[in-house]
Parts: structure tokens; C-alpha cells; sequence
């Protein structure tokens, strides 16, 4: 069933979603793939190579960096996830509503964007860190809260050119109520633009924790994610220890390539206009969908 | 009879970054239930501008300066929102030149129907499918049940108009502002579509408001007709009073223009 669905498809849609979903079985199953403990410190096997005993060796103060990487995935995947949800479903009612009520309104809403975005991102973070304190649930927040301009921006210009089509005004003319209009009518034609942002946005909030990790001030240092876990090798690489640092650093790679391929893809086969624009159709053909059917109704 | 909607010296204007555009400039006009007034006038004369400052739905950076709209008595431009939104479709709607775009192409246009039947409170549920799926057999649209759960794309434009007048019965107004609403058929097409526009106003008393260029339209179905250049009023009259004896020159022009 699933290699029916895989058929047709674009080679780095193929191997994203196997890399994807190979990952995340990896991290859900984290306990049966790993003997270790990602938090215990074990001072008689520092710096072990990678190979037997220590598939990917371990850290400076013992730890298997295997079982470090598959617990360290929850958090990460889990932070850019969740945090991805609350900036894209922020930012898409801020961009639409703002889109939507034009005018005066708009700019104001516009300008708050703005500002925003004019600050460094990550002083941004640093600071509303710094005040929230570390953990998890905080850095989900911080991260939502300082992503969602770029969502709603794209939200915001693509209502604008929506609202000009005529079954926006003519639902208006019908006395529509204007909330109904955003969920029902605006928002769904928004979203392809809305799930590649979003896609893309999820590995951007995976390397925001990676760098506010970094910083230390994401995840505390003894629990595992892969940015701390990145920032925790950097002393090592000096003394040789490339494993340390090389293997969260391919994590977060292939992770955020593949979230990013599917998300391109995406665009393609959420487009509500797709079976209806031939100028799509003709795209999506290039891109390798066997026919039609097969995208759209996801037998 | 007296007039279900009444427009005195409307005038609605763009303020664009370096000049004030005139669109409308002092426009009086009524509609009466069970007849069809008629605004002809040539593109870009205001006749759109004068329909959707009646709704309130004036774009960015256009602006009612001045004017009342009284439907039934009451000035529409005092209205809350949600009193305005109350009053569109539900006492005053509208039909689009191009009836395939003004339905929206990923809902089945039974949601869509039913969505303004909901919207309005007029029924919910299954009575609101009985009441959309009787609207679409009054306009003589074939096999209503198949329809319903139809795509915009796959019917063709006069069926889609067909949809859009439906949508309008279904909400039972009492003035429907047709916008050009044939230009975009063909001529058979055309004359079906004023026949349900006729239909509608004799067995419904729906008060139609015309708005066209087309002077052959004009005259099949308007019972008053107002013509329109530049943001004015020009002339007003019968049916019979324009086309018999226009007065002014630019009525007689384009009238000459026209046989």
C-alpha cells in the first residue's frame, strides 16, 4: 500500500521519506535499538571510537552517542514540530486577517510584523529565553513566537490577491461573516503556500533550537538534543573527536533536507486548483505524479 | 408604489495618491419591488461603484463622501457591520458578470448554496438542502440532487448563473443587483437568464437592479432606466421615455451607436 503510494514519485521525495520515517521509527523505538542511557555519565569509556560496543562512540564524559541521538530526536523533532504549529497557525490568521481587513489595519498589523523581523531572530530568542528560562515547553513558545512574520507575510499577500477574485467578493455580497470567510474560503486557498512555509519552517525551528542549545540556553546541557549535542562536541573536535559533533550534525542535515523536499512536494498535491488548472497539471506531470488520481485522493 | 430602495445624491470617491477620482458624484436613484431599473451607461462611468457602495463593499481607497441609501427607511450607511451583513443576500443581492469565478472552484456548489442559506439563519441541516435543492428546480436547473455536489468547473457559465441567481432565491431578497449579468454568456444563454430574471420579478416582486451596456438588454426586460456618464445621472425615464424621446445628447448617442 504504501510502496503503491511511492510509485511515481520524484526520486527525493522517495529517499526523504524513508530517511524521514526512518528516523522517527528510530526515535520512537529508541529503548529497543539502545542498551545505554542518554544521561548517565560513564567515566571508564570516554572518547570511544565509533565501532563495536559504541556504534557512533561516545562523548567526554561516556555517553553513547547513538543513544544520545535517537533521545535527543524526540526533543528536537518535537520542539520544531510543535513549535512550527503555533507559528504557522499564528501567522496564517494574523496574515489573513490583516490581508483580509486591508486599510489602515493592515498596516499596523504589517508594521508589528515588520518590526519583528527587522530584530536578529536569534537576539529575539535570546532575550524572551533569557526572561521565560530553559525547558522545553519555553523553548517551543519562544520559537513559535518569533517565526510566525514569515507566515504571515506570504498568508497576507496571497489574500490580498485572493480577495479580488470574484467568489470572495461574491461571498461577501452574500453576507458572509468575515471569520467564516478567512477558514472557509481564504485560508484553504492559501494552502499550499502555507504548507511549504510551514515545512521549511520546521527545520528552521529545528536549527533555532540546534542554536539557542548551542548557546546553552535551550535545552539543558545533560539532556540530549542534537543541538546540544553538536555544541557539547565542539571542544572535542580540536582533540580529534569529530564523532561527537559529525553525527547530530547529519542528524539535523538529513532531517531538515528531508522535511524540506516533502514540503516542496507538498505544494504540488495539497494545491486545491490542481485538478483544475491545467497549467498545474502540466507541472505536476513534470514532476513525475503518475496521473492525476493517484495524487489526488490518496488511495 | 414606493420604493423599496432609494438612493439620494450618492457620491463615492478614490483617493489615489495624486488626485481625487470622481467615480460617482451626486447619484439619485429608486427601485421599486417587481420591476427591473436599468443603469446603462459606458465602462468606467460608475455604474459597478454605485452597486457596491449600496452594499458597503467600496475597495480601498474608494469612499462614500456623501449620500443616503435607504432601503425600506432605513440608511444603510448607519448600519453596523453585522447589521450590513444581515442586509446583504439576505435583503439586497448580487449576481456577478463572470458566474464561474464568482463561485469558489474548490467547494461543491451545494456547499457553497448552502453556506449562505446557513449564513442567514433562512434553515439548517437537511431543510436547508430541501430549500437550495428547490431553489435550483425553480431556475429550471436539470436534475438538482446530481448538481448539488458539482464543481464549479464542471458546469458551464449559464448553469453557474443559474447557481448564482439560486443562491439569491434561496435567500429570498427583495432588490437583486445584477451586475452585466450576461455579458460573459452567449446569446441563447442570455436570453434564458433574463427570462429567470423576469420570472423572478414578476412571481417573486423582486425589485432588479440592471446594470449593462447593452442597450438590446435594456430593452427586453427594464421597466426604468437610468443613464449613466461620468458619475452622473444623466437621464432618467421609462423604458419607453429613453427610447422613444431621449433627451439629452449623450442618450441620443448612444442610442445611435446602438441600432
Amino acid at each position: 500500500m504504501i510502496l503503491d503510494q511511492m510509485r511515481g514519485r520524484p526520486l527525493a521525495v522517495k529517499i526523504s521519506l524513508i530517511a524521514l520515517g526512518l528516523i522517527i521509527a528510530m526515535i520512537l523505538l529508541a529503548p529497543l535499538l539502545t542498551p545505554y542511557d542518554p544521561i548517565t555519565v560513564d567515566l571508564a569509556h570516554v572518547f570511544q571510537t565509533p565501532g563495536t560496543g559504541h556504534l557512533m562512540g561516545t562523548d567526554s564524559v561516556g555517553r553513547d552517542i547513538f543513544c544520545r541521538l535517537l533521545y535527543g530526536g524526540r526533543v528536537s523533532l518535537l520542539v520544531g514540530v510543535l513549535s512550527m504549529i503555533i507559528s504557522t497557525v499564528f501567522g496564517s490568521f494574523y496574515g489573513a486577517l490583516s490581508g483580509y481587513l486591508g486599510g489602515s489595519l493592515d498596516a499596523l498589523l504589517m508594521r508589528v510584523a515588520d518590526a519583528m523581523l527587522a530584530l536578529p531572530n536569534m537576539l529575539l530568542m535570546l532575550v524572551i529565553q533569557a526572561i521565560a528560562g530553559p525547558g522545553v515547553f519555553n523553548l517551543i513558545v519562544v520559537i513559535g513566537l518569533t517565526s510566525w512574520m514569515q507566515t504571515a507575510r506570504m498568508v497576507r499577500a496571497e489574500v490580498l490577491s485572493l480577495k479580488e477574485r470574484d467568489f470572495i467578493k461574491a461571498s461577501m455580497l452574500l453576507g458572509t461573516p468575515w471569520r467564516r470567510i478567512i477558514t472557509r474560503h481564504l485560508l484553504p486557498h492559501s494552502l499550499p503556500t502555507i504548507a511549504v512555509v510551514t515545512t521549511v519552517g520546521v527545520g528552521h525551528s529545528i536549527m533555532s533550537e540546534a542554536s539557542l542549545s548551542f548557546l546553552g540556553l535551550g535545552i539543558p546541557p545533560f539532556k540530549p538534543s542534537w543541538g546540544n549535542m553538536l555544541m557539547g562536541g565542539q571542544n572535542s573536535i580540536m582533540m580529534g573527536a569529530w564523532w561527537i559533533s559529525l553525527f547530530p550534525g547529519l542528524a539535523i542535515v538529513m532531517t531538515v533536507l528531508s522535511i524540506i523536499y516533502l514540503g516542496d512536494y507538498l505544494q504540488l498535491v495539497l494545491n486545491p486548483r490542481r485538478i483544475v488548472d491545467p497549467a498545474t497539471e502540466q507541472r505536476s506531470v513534470m514532476y513525475g505524479i503518475g496521473s492525476i488520481e493517484t495524487a489526488g485522493t490518496g488511495k | 408604489m414606493e420604493a423599496v430602495l432609494s438612493v439620494k445624491n450618492l457620491a463615492a470617491y478614490f483617493y489615489t495618491r495624486d488626485r481625487i477620482v470622481k467615480a460617482v458624484d451626486g447619484v439619485s436613484l429608486e427601485i421599486r419591488s417587481g420591476t427591473v431599473t436599468a443603469i446603462v451607461g459606458e465602462s468606467g462611468c460608475g455604474k459597478t461603484v454605485t452597486a457596491m457602495s449600496i452594499l458597503g463593499l467600496l475597495a480601498f481607497p474608494g469612499r462614500i463622501v456623501a449620500g443616503e441609501i435607504l432601503l425600506n427607511g432605513r440608511d444603510l450607511r448607519r448600519l453596523t457591520l453585522k447589521q450590513l451583513q444581515e442586509v446583504r443576500g439576505g435583503e439586497i443581492a448580487m449576481i456577478f458578470q463572470d458566474p464561474v469565478n464568482a463561485l469558489n472552484p474548490v467547494l461543491t456548489v451545494g456547499t457553497q448554496m448552502i453556506e449562505a442559506v446557513v449564513c442567514h439563519r433562512r434553515a439548517a441541516g437537511a431543510e436547508a438542502r430541501a430549500l437550495v435543492l428547490e431553489c435550483m428546480g425553480k431556475l429550471g436547473l436539470p436534475a438538482p440532487d446530481k448538481m448539488f455536489g458539482m464543481y464549479p468547473f464542471q458546469l458551464s457559465g449559464g448553469m453557474c448563473q443559474r447557481i448564482m441567481i439560486a443562491t439569491a432565491l434561496s435567500l429570498s431578497p427583495s432588490i437583486l443587483i445584477a451586475d452585466e449579468p450576461t455579458t460573459a454568456l452567449d446569446v441563447t444563454v442570455q436570453a434564458q437568464i433574463l427570462d429567470e430574471l423576469c420570472r423572478l420579478k414578476r412571481e417573486f416582486g423582486t425589485g432588479i437592479l440592471l446594470i449593462t451596456h447593452d442597450l438590446g438588454v435594456v430593452a427586453e426586460i427594464a421597466d426604468v432606466v437610468y443613464i449613466m456618464q461620468g458619475g452622473l445621472i444623466v437621464e432618467s425615464g421609462t423604458v419607453y421615455e429613453i427610447f422613444d424621446r431621449p433627451v439629452h445628447p449623450y442618450t441620443k448617442r448612444l442610442l445611435q451607436s446602438f441600432f
